[in-house]
């Protein structure tokens, strides 16, 4: 899908006039993996959704390939999709995984987007595939999916959007452990041709394939190379007492997803 | 079951309302079909929307909406001499946006949703007690609250029709966004579909369908015929969302039509038969959902 960059100068969200998120500066350039870390209310998810222009900061702009994004999600959407943290489906949602990848990919056409034709479900199929869907929950409904298959959904929604940036919110989260492997594995594989900037209280299954790490705790307090950023003075600044050093050269960060 | 057995299911039991509609047509004023099929079908449409969209805080709303349009509506036209189907649909509109206003300008839906029946019933009360109390008699305002599709007009039976059809046929132009608004509120945004556009539509459809129809079906009923059939489609139909959709509207229609016999047979209440069916439907459709 090509080089992508992105840039972010000088923004500061706020809300009810408290300043949530402060980046002075930060570039982020693909393909590849991007992992975002920090605990609780740091302001992953607000990093995210400023990306995604679904938050319009107080100051500052966002620029896509030279596009200035800042709070207009109809243009970054040209650029990028984007996955919940928990995908918000109702008790009484008609959609089924294959609906709702179709609709996705529909979305992106012009109107009326009246059914799935033949190529849009090759598309569909493939993405759904991809991920390791099988094909007996393709007509599922949402509700009736695990939640780490409505995160595997979600994703090949995004992969069959076709947009050179993925934004993902704690993919790994509603996954159990033994899923974990396998989507880690997805999200990598993802990364290979797209710039994929997954948020995570766990870094360590994506660590040996992530290009850029960003630490974040109400502003950016670091990014670059995992070997340059995971600094002890680093994480100290970010997860403070959370830091708990076992042996002489293992730090343990006492985080999890709330 | 599969899908090609539940699509032969949802035709047969079309077929059985169409012949039943005209058996009823050809025994009864036909008046009285038209608008319990109209309103029938527009609630049922909009019914899966609604859930899909989950607006029903909207659904709870818009009937007391149209409790308190009606009122004024009689009273307007009373003064000005328009027609008061007219001031109806105008009042009940405003309202219903104003609700679909608050909750877009981020009020959250349950507070709204206080305000607005507060106010609406409250003001609805005050108002019919003194439209009745000058001007009409009770059995318009008892039209306005239980419903009587045998007073229907020709103004009602034509607005009625063009409601249903326009409900039914943006209902299929429009779900796909509605429903994809409702699941995925970001991406949709990201999409660049026009989200302010479909929501219009939506509260529109809801407007004209709960506020219009208030004399057909009484503002009482409204809010079982927006509230059940969407959800028994959704739990007896194991298809995708295009078809669950063409049953929330084919059961609507069945639960219309076979309580519009029902009612003139027993002579009882058409709504009142509507609602009461609607409801052993949705408890049968939990039961089948809970046994699958």
């Amino acid at each position: 899908m090509g080089r992508i960059e992105i840039e972010v100068e000088n923004v500061e969200v706020a809300y009810k006039g408290e300043s949530v998120l402060h980046i002075e500066r930060l570039e982020l350039e693909g393909p590849g993996l991007v992992q975002v870390l920090g605990p609780n209310g740091a302001g992953k998810t607000t990093l995210l959704r400023l990306l995604a222009g679904l938050v319009k900061p107080r100051s500052g702009s966002i620029i896509i390939n030279g596009v200035n994004i800042t709070g207009n999600p109809r243009i970054a959407g040209r650029f990028l999709s984007y996955v919940p943290q928990s995908p918000p489906v109702g008790r009484y949602s008609p959609l089924t995984a294959f609906d709702t990848v179709c609709y996705s990919v529909l979305m992106r056409r012009s109107w009326p987007r009246l059914y799935c034709d033949s190529k849009t479900r090759r598309l569909v199929e493939d993405a759904l595939s991809r991920v390791g869907v099988p094909s007996s929950h393709w007509f599922k409904r949402l509700t009736e999916l695990s939640g780490g298959q409505l995160m595997r959904v979600f994703i090949a929604k995004s992969i069959a959007a076709g947009r050179p940036v993925i934004l993902m919110d704690e993919p790994l989260s509603p996954v159990d452990p033994a899923g974990k492997t396998g989507l880690a594995k997805l999200i990598v594989d993802a990364s290979k041709d797209r710039l994929v900037i997954v948020t995570s209280h766990d870094p360590m299954l994506l660590l040996d394939k992530t290009k850029t790490l960003v630490l974040v705790n109400r502003r950016v307090v670091a990014y670059g190379p995992p070997s340059v950023v995971i600094r002890r003075e680093v994480l100290e600044e970010v997860y403070g007492s959370a830091i708990i050093p076992v042996g002489p050269s293992h730090l343990h960060i006492v985080d999890s997803h709330r | 079951m599969d899908f090609v057995k539940q699509k032969i299911i949802l035709l047969i039991i079309l077929m059985f309302d169409l012949v039943l509609s005209l058996f009823l047509a050809e025994k009864y004023p036909a008046r009285w079909l038209i608008v319990i099929a109209s309103s029938s079908t527009a609630f049922a449409a909009l019914s899966i929307l609604v859930y899909s969209r989950r607006l029903l805080f909207a659904s709870a709303s818009s009937p007391h909406a149209a409790f308190l349009a009606a009122g004024l509506g009689i009273l307007l036209g009373y003064g000005t001499g328009i027609a008061p189907l007219a001031w109806t649909v105008i009042i009940g509109l405003v309202l219903v946006y104003t609700l679909g206003f608050m909750v877009y300008r981020g009020v959250d839906p349950d507070d709204a949703t206080s305000l607005f029946v507060s106010f609406s019933t409250s003001a609805g009360a005050l108002t019919v007690y003194y439209v009745m109390s000058k001007i009409v008699s009770g059995a318009d305002i008892s039209a306005i609250i239980i419903g009587d599709p045998l007073l229907a007009g020709p103004d009602l039976v034509k607005y009625s029709a063009l409601v249903a059809l326009a409900t039914v046929i943006l209902t299929f132009l429009c779900a796909p966004e509605i429903v994809y608004m409702g699941t995925d509120p970001d991406d949709a945004k990201l999409s660049g579909i026009r989200v302010w556009l479909y929501d219009l539509i939506l509260f529109t459809l809801i407007g004209l369908a709960s506020v219009g129809m208030v004399t057909v079906v009484g503002f009482v009923i409204e809010h079982p015929l927006l509230l059940l059939p969407g959800a028994v489609s959704v739990l007896s139909c194991r298809c995708g969302s295009l078809w669950t959709m063409v049953a929330s509207i084919i059961i609507g229609l069945s639960i219309g039509v076979v309580g519009l016999l029902l009612a003139v047979l027993l002579n009882l209440s058409p709504s009142g038969i509507i609602g009461l069916l609607l409801v052993i439907v949705y408890l049968a459709a939990l039961a089948f959902h809970r046994s699958a």
